[in-house]
């Protein structure tokens, strides 16, 4: 998979993330405290002969942990465009799955696609119907810049 | 086949139509507005319940209804006004306004966002459904005590389901706005820099997670105490009936607080803008906000001084329970001193958050005074408390619920409501709601225990104007549901930022009526 | 002094409000007919008061501002909006005001719990939907149970004066006495509440509470349930009768007579059938006093409402296949615990000797 990596230097890369305002810590002091406080109220409940709060607890911290899990996948996507040599790279990081793909340098072309209210929407690249989007975690100013710096950078290489 | 063509996209307005598309909506302005439609169809099925029971007070003897259905109003109206009109109202703000005022595109989970709403109508379904079921609906109260709740028929099984999937419907919505408001605030939107409605809603899902288990395990040992055999409650088998007063107020005293503290970030947004006046301290709100919250957890059994606890445990639920009225007064003064030298007007929005400072402080007055033990052992089970946490739940919650309907409603349909209609909705609320609930302090001094159908010739003058102002009150909400409808039929256009004063970026950054999606991409806060 | 004008202050207020239009409403507790009645009365109105204070002050500065901080007579919002002083401020004097409260509701709790040393002992048991009223020392026992007519609660009737407030079997008590209330129930929870003698205590099936009372001067004073307790909880009233000691001494000789059993306590022990003979050597009359004693401190609570499976004093039939264990057994029981009773009755400072003559005492009663 990575072998594109050791074969040419990347020339240019852009990565664009999601916005994340909970670090990995955060996300672990958050579930401590609902185990925590959880596991006190109901241990203490069962102490006194009411128990059956804690499959309730059990199933609720369940529920909670996979929320927090599927947000610590998700904290990880994020989307590069690369040019290396010949090739331009796409690639995506999404819930621990990577995907990826390649366009020629060439043949490539940049698209914006009109926005609503007039900013820049979706980002694409495309080459031989085939069309990528990019930039999803950006600001439609952002994308405009984005797509200004990537015509630039294609058109150099052709010109070179 | 890897053509990704932008998929969950602004555009995506060409999704299913109809009822299926409220049915698979994951958008959280969709998902907030049926909230507060579901929320306002149980106020109004709830409040119908109140009348039947005011109507029924308003002589003594028996008149309209036999007292086994009194009860089940008295139950019914408690449970729906509870668990289906205020809660869901404010987790319908919550949907409308976190992502909007943190700047997010949506909530974090919006598939989870449309289960946690489409479980309300079944239950809701079942709570109606257990007025019908043989032997009568369940005549309890809402605080279910056993062993009254396992003499009653099928409707008490009904009942526990329904509880069941509210709650779970509850932890639900609170694992959304949790993981929203921690995880996807704009770039330079810290939690200190958070409009205070977020703080408090942070706050409420805490005590939510922390306490909607204990209510599930409450209910189902009750369920299996009345089917399964097991001595939980009942001391016919050895199980001890104030074991379950102390789980349920375990739940049931910071449920109180989670009714209450949205309702204070509604306020604390609306007054300053009126105010045109930031806020007055608002870290000390935040801490005052999550000092309750703590508080909420170590003062439950002060519902519960007549069961005969140790003397040592009265004393110190009484003096815990006392030390909650410093941070309450925090806010209040807080939002006095916000008023103060501001530069004011009075649109509804403000009117009904001066009401609810108002009235909110005489309920909590009378909490102050139901506090003190001895004094408490007098009032307990009569009007008093009936008089008080109808101060704090219509006076406080609903109040606010409606200020911050009538301060958002510009942004959410983009157009204006009546500001006459609506300040006459506000006064006709303000004086039938006193006319209804301030007499029965009085009712209760003098000793009248709650949950009666009839009662002794001495109550009956306060029994009548408290009818009276209960069935103004219910009309005026009628007023309410035109002016809704009014303003987003013919309303005028609103302006994106139709109150000078306000300043939280759902008013700053965002068009009105506010987009599909509120931030598709963050916006920088500074 | 102070709460009295305090009183007068409050109801003028309230009573303004409400401009008293009608005829006679009540704007405060009932009237106290104890003293620890007046002490909670007291303590409300006091509490009423600052309450009232402190708005008239927050809500005068509120509606001062709102008069003159408006934006149609021109005021200029000022920025401000932080000031620690104000704030550390009105965090501390809050405090230091519910400290002072503190302290008489404290004073006021302890006197409210403290059943020690009673005159008279009075359980009392809610059922679905009536009292049962048992004087343990006289054994006196009646159900009370509602007394206005069906007729009037429909309606057809003229309501009477103490319409849903009147019962078959009144409570009787000597004035000025402590009268403590032992308190369970049969079935569901009730609560026994009489607002003018300032006592309301839950009764809990399977458990026995206590509360008590001294009324101060002669008279009826009337109740209700007040625990939700059923279809029939609006119409299981309390009604307490409080007479002079001749007028109560009166009463206990016409029930007993009128309820025309021969009554445990007042026969003397006659060792018959149930108790075979070596488990009844009659214990001494010294015995019996001590135990008496030390029954009422610490078995009563459990043996005198059959709390637990505690054979019931007085129950006959309970008590017969217990003593047929022989008495060195019941002994052994009493003093190291069995089943659900604690050693000792849960008591640790008693003495074997203390136990065994509260047995006896119990034996005694029980045949």
């Amino acid at each position: 998979m990575d072998r594109a990596y050791g074969e040419e230097p990347r020339s240019f890369m852009l990565v664009s993330r999601h916005n994340n305002s909970l670090s990995s810590t955060g996300r672990s002091a958050v579930l401590g405290s609902f185990v925590f406080v959880s596991a006190a109220i109901s241990l203490a409940f069962a102490l006194h002969g009411a128990w059956m709060i804690l499959p309730f607890a059990g199933a609720e911290i369940a529920i909670l942990y996979l929320a927090f899990r599927a947000i610590a996948r998700r904290a990880g996507d994020y989307e590069s465009i690369s040019i290396c040599g010949d090739r331009i790279l796409v690639e995506r990081w999404e819930s621990g799955r990577p995907t990826r793909f390649e366009f020629n340098r060439l043949w490539v072309q940049v698209i914006v696609h009109p926005g609503r209210g007039g900013g820049a929407g979706a980002l694409a690249v495309r080459s031989h119907g085939r069309e990528v989007e990019f930039g999803r975690h950006l600001t439609p100013e952002q994308r405009a810049e984005v797509a200004r710096t990537l015509k630039n950078q294609l058109g150099r290489a052709r010109r070179s | 086949m890897e053509a990704v063509h932008g998929h969950d996209h602004a555009h995506d307005h060409h999704g299913p139509t109809g009822i299926m598309k409220y049915l698979t909506t994951t958008n959280h302005k969709d998902i907030g507005s049926m909230y507060l439609w579901f929320s306002f169809s149980m106020f109004l099925l709830g409040g119908a319940m109140a009348l039947v029971i005011r109507a029924e007070l308003f002589q003594p003897g028996l008149q309209i209804v036999n007292p086994e259905f009194f009860n089940a109003m008295t139950t019914y109206h408690g449970l729906i006004m509870v668990f289906g009109a205020i809660m869901p109202a404010f987790v319908g703000f919550a949907n409308w306004l976190i992502p909007m005022q943190i700047g997010a595109p949506d909530m974090a989970f919006p598939r989870m966002n449309n289960w946690s709403f489409w479980l309300l109508p079944p239950a809701a379904l079942l709570l109606i459904l257990a007025q019908f079921t043989p032997g009568g609906p369940a005549g309890v109260g809402w605080t279910l005590y056993p062993p009254l709740t396992i003499q009653q028929g099928m409707s008490m099984d009904l009942t526990i389901f329904a509880v069941h999937i509210l709650g779970m419907s509850s932890i639900m919505g609170s694992i959304n706005i949790i993981t929203t408001v921690l995880n996807m605030r704009a770039p330079g939107m810290t939690l200190m820099k958070m409009p205070l409605f977020c703080w408090t809603w942070l706050i409420t899902a805490y005590l939510l997670i922390a306490v909607m288990p204990v209510l599930a395990g409450a209910v189902t040992m009750l369920l299996t105490d009345r089917h399964f055999d097991t001595h939980f409650f009942n001391p016919a088998g050895g199980g001890d009936p104030v074991l379950f007063q102390h789980i349920f107020w375990f739940f049931g005293h910071p449920e109180v607080y989670i009714i209450a503290i949205p309702a204070f970030g509604v306020i604390s947004q609306v007054i300053p803008a009126f105010a045109r006046k930031p806020l007055f301290g608002y870290s000390s709100m935040v801490y005052a906000t999550a000092s309750i919250a703590i508080l909420s957890f170590l003062v439950w059994a002060h519902h519960m001084y007549t069961v005969g606890m140790p003397v040592q445990a009265q004393l110190y639920f009484m003096f815990a329970t006392m030390l909650i009225a410093v941070p309450t007064g925090v806010k209040v003064f807080n939002w006095v001193a916000t008023m103060w030298k501001g530069s004011m007007t009075f649109e509804t929005p403000m009117l009904f958050a001066i009401g609810f400072l108002f009235l909110f402080t005489i309920g909590g007055f009378t909490g102050l005074v139901l506090a003190i033990t001895p004094v408490d052992v007098q009032l307990h089970d009569t009007y008093y408390v009936v008089a008080h946490f109808h101060y704090v739940m219509v006076a406080g919650a609903l109040f606010s619920a409606f200020a911050g309907i009538y301060f958002w409603l510009p942004k959410w349909i983009g157009k204006m409501y009546d500001e006459g209609l609506g300040k006459l909705h506000f006064w006709l609320s303000f004086i039938f709601f006193n006319l209804a609930f301030f007499v029965q302090h009085f009712l209760g001094l003098a000793g009248m225990p709650r949950r009666i159908p009839d009662y002794s010739l001495q109550f009956t003058d306060f029994n009548m104007v408290s009818t009276i102002g209960a069935f103004g009150f219910g009309l005026s909400q009628l007023l309410f549901l035109y002016i809704i409808l009014k303003a987003i039929r013919s309303g005028e256009k609103a302006p994106q930022r139709p109150w000078e004063g306000a300043d939280s970026i759902e008013w700053t950054m965002l068009p009105t009526p506010a987009p599909y999606h509120s931030f598709e991409k963050p916006p920088v806060i500074r | 002094m102070i709460t009295r004008t305090a009183h007068t202050l409050l109801a003028l207020a309230l009573s303004s409000w409400a401009g008293l239009a009608f005829g006679e409403m009540r704007f405060n507790l009932q009237d106290q007919k104890t003293a620890l009645g007046h002490a909670v009365y007291d303590l409300h109105n006091a509490i009423v008061v600052i309450c009232l204070i402190i708005f008239i002050v927050v809500f005068g500065l509120m509606l001062y501002s709102i008069w003159k901080h408006r934006k149609s007579v021109g005021h200029q919002a000022a920025h401000f909006h932080e000031n620690t002083t104000v704030e550390v401020l009105w965090t501390v004097i809050p405090f230091l005001i519910l400290l002072g409260m503190a302290y008489p509701a404290t004073k006021t709790l302890l006197a409210q719990r403290d059943t020690s040393s009673p005159d008279l002992t009075v359980k009392v048991t809610g059922y679905q939907w009536k009292w049962q009223y048992e004087y343990l020392d006289e054994n006196i026992s009646f159900y009370s149970t509602l007394a206005t007519p069906r007729a009037q609660i429909e309606n057809v009737e003229t309501k009477t004066e103490n319409y849903l407030l009147e019962v078959d079997n009144e409570m009787v008590v000597p004035v000025g006495k402590k009268v403590r209330v032992l308190l369970t129930a049969g079935d569901v929870i009730h609560a026994w509440y009489v607002p003018a003698l300032a006592v309301k205590q839950d009764s809990i099936p399977g458990f026995v509470r206590d509360t008590w009372f001294r009324a101060e001067e002669p008279g009826v004073y009337r109740g209700q349930c007040a625990e939700l307790c059923g279809k029939e909880h609006a119409y299981m009233p309390v009604v307490v009768r409080v007479v002079s000691d001749e007028d109560y001494a009166k009463w206990v000789t016409e029930r007993k007579a009128g309820q025309g059993t021969p009554v445990a306590a007042a026969v003397p022990a006659t060792a018959t059938d149930a108790a075979p003979a070596e488990a009844a050597p009659a214990p001494g009359v010294a015995a019996v006093a001590d135990g008496k004693a030390v029954y009422d401190q610490a078995c009563l609570m459990c043996h005198a409402a059959g709390v637990a499976g505690a054979p019931k004093v007085g129950d006959k039939a309970a008590w017969a296949p217990r003593s047929a264990k022989g008495l060195d057994v019941l002994y052994t029981h009493a003093i190291g615990g069995f089943n659900m009773m604690p050693p000792r009755g849960g008591n640790t400072a008693l003495s074997d000797e203390q136990v065994k003559a509260a047995v006896d005492h119990m034996l005694a009663q029980s045949r």
